[in-house]
């Protein structure tokens, strides 16, 4: 089965500066105009959602010290060979391919993990769509965290991923 | 305006007549306040006839024929009017006992107003805040924050429900809890801009009102605009205008305010900032710098109100690392980064808090990753 990894940016509105207003100098209808071109439905089916921020001059000259991309790959291999084995009797290979109907099986929560997921779909007003897919994002950082179980953080990680417009912005 | 008092069906065939005279797109409120102290009521203009109208009330030809051709409208117009009850709207004339003090002693007062949902009353105190569309951060923050502390000490907040620093005054005033008025410049059955609609919603639901000269079904032509800006200075104690360019419409807002003999506070900004060279100009020109809340307190006599932040989180419900990440947040909005970069705790730790915050109502996002507090 081929699989696609879509990996797209996207500026936030026509100057591209959004929400740094000090810069930005479209009106709210300008930037609501513009980010209305991607519809709900197709941004509800995108996995991870994450801000590209402004670097400072100490970020582009590295005087900080961040984990090098030698032991963040070390990190998604081993997430990797635990999804192999995780899934060595089925017909996918990684946690985004988990069918809706063997989520719980595999995306096996605590009970903090459970009541915060719970309660994220109400007050966010969840489909199944994204709900599946905040699990098994979750799952994924669990995975990353070397823990078995789904735990609250990693729920809200994955939450945090969701993209804003999911929100309803009076 | 005197009061004409009238019983229960007699009351309501006069409101009829009355917004048949208001229909009448020629007239401005000064001509019908005129007709009004000439035959008294509007049933009594439209009994009269044309060569009556020419006599007595000063009207000119164009007018006096107007009325005349409006008479045809009758039924129409009695049938609009009744169905505007059922749309939640309802009509104050300057006859009517409840029409607003503080509108009836302005220059060119409106001769009647729709409303949905309560008006602010005479009595309670009343700050209208005002300012650019394409306002900055800066602004937008301030209107918000500064709205809500008006209204959580007691005050109307009125507005135009325009983009920018209006729409930030509202949902300040919503957020906080308190009330605020929309004055539009078209019909109160039309919200403009359309992206204001759920705040429009909110706004009423929240026990406030949007309130108009014009009639429901006006579109919102530019030439309104200044008009019902008197209104909104009009129905205020204190006129705040937060940011503007120079010549901009809000500063002829506070012209009118002065006139009106209103308060008028500017809030300053960097003299590099084009959006606060108007509000730097009024300050120039002799309008009060705003410089703390406190300021508009004073000159409403309101309480002096406690300062915010460390001694109010001692007695939230909240746990100590939730308190710690709550703290960090103000109500302009902080992004993420800052929050993590402040706050002593593990980042993991900080996410999963900011968002039980979030779902406990205590704090929310404005844009992705910036969090401001929520009440």
């Amino acid at each position: 089965m081929n699989c696609i990894n879509f990996v797209v940016p996207m500026n936030a509105c026509p100057c591209g500066y959004f929400p740094d207003r000090e810069r930005c100098r479209c009106t709210e209808a300008e930037v609501h105009r513009y980010q209305s071109r991607v519809s709900r439905p197709l941004l509800e089916r995108i996995d991870i959602c994450t801000e590209v921020k402004k670097l400072s001059y100490e970020d582009l000259h590295g005087m900080q010290k961040s984990e090098c991309s030698f032991d963040i790959r070390g990190r998604v291999e081993r997430a990797g060979r635990i999804q192999s084995r995780r899934y060595q009797k089925e017909p996918f290979r990684f946690n985004s391919a988990i069918p809706p109907g063997r989520i719980e099986e595999f995306c096996r929560m605590d009970g903090e993990a459970r009541r915060r997921i719970r309660d994220v779909y109400e007050a966010k007003k969840l489909g199944a769509r994204t709900y599946h897919k905040i699990l098994k994002v979750a799952r994924t950082i669990a995975d990353l965290d070397g823990a078995e179980v789904i735990g609250k953080r990693h729920v809200s990680e994955a939450v945090s991923y969701r993209d804003r417009t999911w929100e309803c912005e009076g | 305006m005197s009061d004409v008092c009238l019983a229960g069906g007699d009351a309501l065939k006069e409101k009829a007549y009355w917004y048949w005279l208001c229909h009448i797109k020629i007239l401005g409120a000064a001509r019908i306040r005129r007709l009004l102290t000439v035959f008294g009521t509007p049933e009594a203009v439209f009994r009269a006839r044309l060569p009556e109208l020419l006599a007595r009330s000063g009207l000119s030809e164009a007018e006096a024929r107007a009325i005349e051709k409006a008479k045809e409208e009758w039924g129409r117009c009695e049938q609009e009017w009744a169905g505007l009850a059922e749309k939640g709207i309802h009509m104050i004339t300057c006859q009517d006992s409840d029409f607003l003090e503080r509108l009836e002693v302005i220059p060119n007062p409106p001769a009647c107003l729709f409303v949905k949902g309560e008006i602010p009353q005479d009595s309670v105190p009343s700050v209208a805040i005002v300012g650019a569309r394409a306002a900055t951060g800066y602004g937008v923050g301030m209107a918000e924050e500064l709205a809500g502390e008006l209204s959580r000490a007691g005050c109307w907040i009125i507005s135009g429900l325009a983009h920018g620093i209006d729409r930030y005054a509202h949902k300040g005033a919503v957020g906080a809890g308190g009330r605020t008025c929309g004055v539009l410049g078209c019909g109160v059955d039309i919200c403009y801009p359309k992206e204001n609609y759920l705040l429009y919603e909110e706004i009423l639901a929240k026990s406030g009102s949007v309130l108009s000269e014009f009639l429901p079904g006006t579109p919102p032509l530019p030439m309104h605009f200044p008009i019902r800006n008197r209104l909104i200075s009009g129905l205020a104690d204190v006129v705040l205008v937060v940011e503007a360019r120079k010549r901009s419409g809000s500063l002829i807002t506070a012209a009118i305010a002065l006139e009106q003999g209103k308060d008028v506070f500017a809030l300053p900004g960097r003299i590099s900032d084009p959006l606060s060279r108007g509000c730097l100009e009024l300050i120039r020109d002799g309008a009060q710098v705003l410089m703390d809340v406190q300021d508009i307190f004073e000159i409403l006599s309101l309480p002096f109100k406690q300062s915010l932040n460390k001694s109010e989180n001692m007695k939230l419900p909240l746990a100590e690392e939730e308190k710690l990440v709550y703290s960090a947040i103000a109500r302009l909005p902080k992004h993420l980064d800052e929050i993590l970069r402040e706050v002593e705790l593990p980042g993991a730790k900080i996410f999963d808090i900011l968002l039980s915050l979030e779902l406990d109502g205590w704090i929310r996002q404005t844009e992705k990753n910036y969090y401001t507090r929520a009440r």
